[in-house]
């Protein structure tokens, strides 16, 4: 989101554009899942309207049901159904409890804790709104394709098969915005199982695409010189 | 380069914006960029072959040509090229339809059901023709409108569209193709060429 920012507030500053995985605008379901985790913070008692500086106490507990809401929508149904499925966590049988039976629950209750340790909450509700009032067409009265019209950049937009957090609809919605004002556009939506985190991962046709595109368009800007 | 792109560059002057619909790994692609200067764009279904292209460096969009045309203003293309994928669309009339609007002029090639070697081969074995150009069987085939150089030139006609040049292949032979010899080139090309406008 923020390489779409940047071409368009400094057209002449960039000669590609890679935006990976990504939207011009949070859809409905994104914001959903944003305020699902600002809730989770501030519904915890150390979040203390904000200030739980001035305490001993963080809210690390919101924190890491907000972190473990997002990380869910950076997988997929089919990856976490692979690598977990219902196993169980170092455990023969359930147990009757609310302890991490199965080793989903441990993953996410993980992630949760090791992301506290990194992560500031205040930061957190402020950026994931950051993220919630982008809206780039909005910017331009509502044409997306007038917030490239300045730039002569070179643009590949790639999406994954199985991510639901920024699906391929909402990348194709911007290669629609860039042919409508001729723009050089490339896209490729990449096959995999790894939801949106993908773009993290190491998925060869991916970082093939990517490497195949930058040594073309390196050699390119080299000879121009 | 095979027969075929040469006489499609051939009906491309210099520094014209082309669209290649279905450009499969870009070879025509390439080709127009590096020797008439082309500002080229192609529209590919098929992943692998999407890749092929971005490594030779072409802009491609992964897309279907009966959804993705759509997102091409009108006449945003001097020349949109469709080689050999007509027969494959579900809806081929739609798909001629969003070329002339997406490009100035179209080119378009088909593989000719007409041709002698197919008539023969369904005439004397009785079974679906499997030649050099539609090499699949019927049960794999990807073609699901196979038609003839005069089927196609009948419905150009019926249209309304304008043919500003017809020409026939067969292997390294090119020939134009005119009124008085529509039935011989429709018996003797493998492929039939054709650039049109609304």
């Amino acid at each position: 989101m923020q390489v779409l920012q940047f071409i368009s507030n400094f057209p002449d500053k960039a000669k590609t554009v890679i935006p990976i995985a990504c939207t011009s605008s949070h859809s409905a379901q994104n914001i959903a899942f944003n305020e699902l985790g600002r809730q989770a913070i501030t519904a915890d008692n150390n979040w203390n309207e904000g200030n739980y500086n001035t305490k001993d106490t963080v809210p690390n507990r919101g924190l890491a049901v907000a972190r473990m809401a997002a990380h869910i929508t950076y997988l997929s149904k089919k990856g976490l159904q692979e690598k977990f499925g219902r196993k169980l966590q170092e455990r023969e049988d359930i147990k009757f409890s609310f302890d991490a039976d199965f080793q989903i629950e441990s993953y996410l209750r993980y992630q949760g804790s090791v992301f506290v340790d990194r992560f500031d909450a205040n930061s957190y509700l402020y950026i994931t709104r950051a993220m919630d009032y982008f809206d780039l067409g909005k910017q331009f009265k509502g044409n997306l394709s007038d917030a490239f019209k300045e730039t002569e950049a070179k643009f590949f937009i790639i999406s994954f098969t199985s991510d639901w957090l920024y699906p391929t609809q909402e990348n194709k919605d911007i290669v629609i915005a860039l042919n409508a004002i001729g723009a050089d556009v490339g896209f490729v939506e990449i096959e995999s199982d790894k939801g949106h985190d993908s773009f993290l991962l190491d998925v060869p046709d991916f970082l093939n695409s990517l490497k195949n595109f930058l040594d073309k368009s390196y050699q390119k800007i080299n000879y121009e010189k | 380069m095979k027969n075929e792109f040469k006489v499609i560059a051939d009906l491309i002057e210099k520094d014209k914006r082309v669209l290649d619909v279905g450009c499969a790994d870009g070879t025509l692609m390439k080709f127009l960029k590096d020797n008439k200067n082309i500002n080229i764009r192609g529209l590919e279904i098929s992943k692998d072959k999407v890749q092929k292209c971005i490594a030779k460096g072409l802009t491609v969009i992964e897309g279907n040509a009966e959804k993705d045309l759509s997102q091409f203003p009108d006449k945003s293309f001097d020349y949109v090229v469709l080689s050999q994928t007509l027969q494959a669309f579900l809806n081929p009339e739609l798909v001629i339809n969003e070329l002339l609007r997406v490009g100035n002029k179209a080119i378009v090639t088909i593989p000719n059901f007409g041709y002698w070697k197919i008539r023969l081969h369904l005439l004397t074995k009785g079974t679906m023709p499997i030649t050099k150009t539609l090499p699949d069987e019927w049960y794999n085939t990807p073609n699901l409108h196979m038609c003839t150089i005069k089927d196609f030139v009948h419905f150009v006609k019926s249209r309304n569209f304008r043919i500003f040049k017809s020409l026939a292949l067969n292997n390294e032979d090119v020939s134009l193709i005119n009124n008085s010899n529509l039935g011989i080139k429709n018996l003797f090309a493998d492929l039939g060429i054709f650039l049109i406008e609304k």
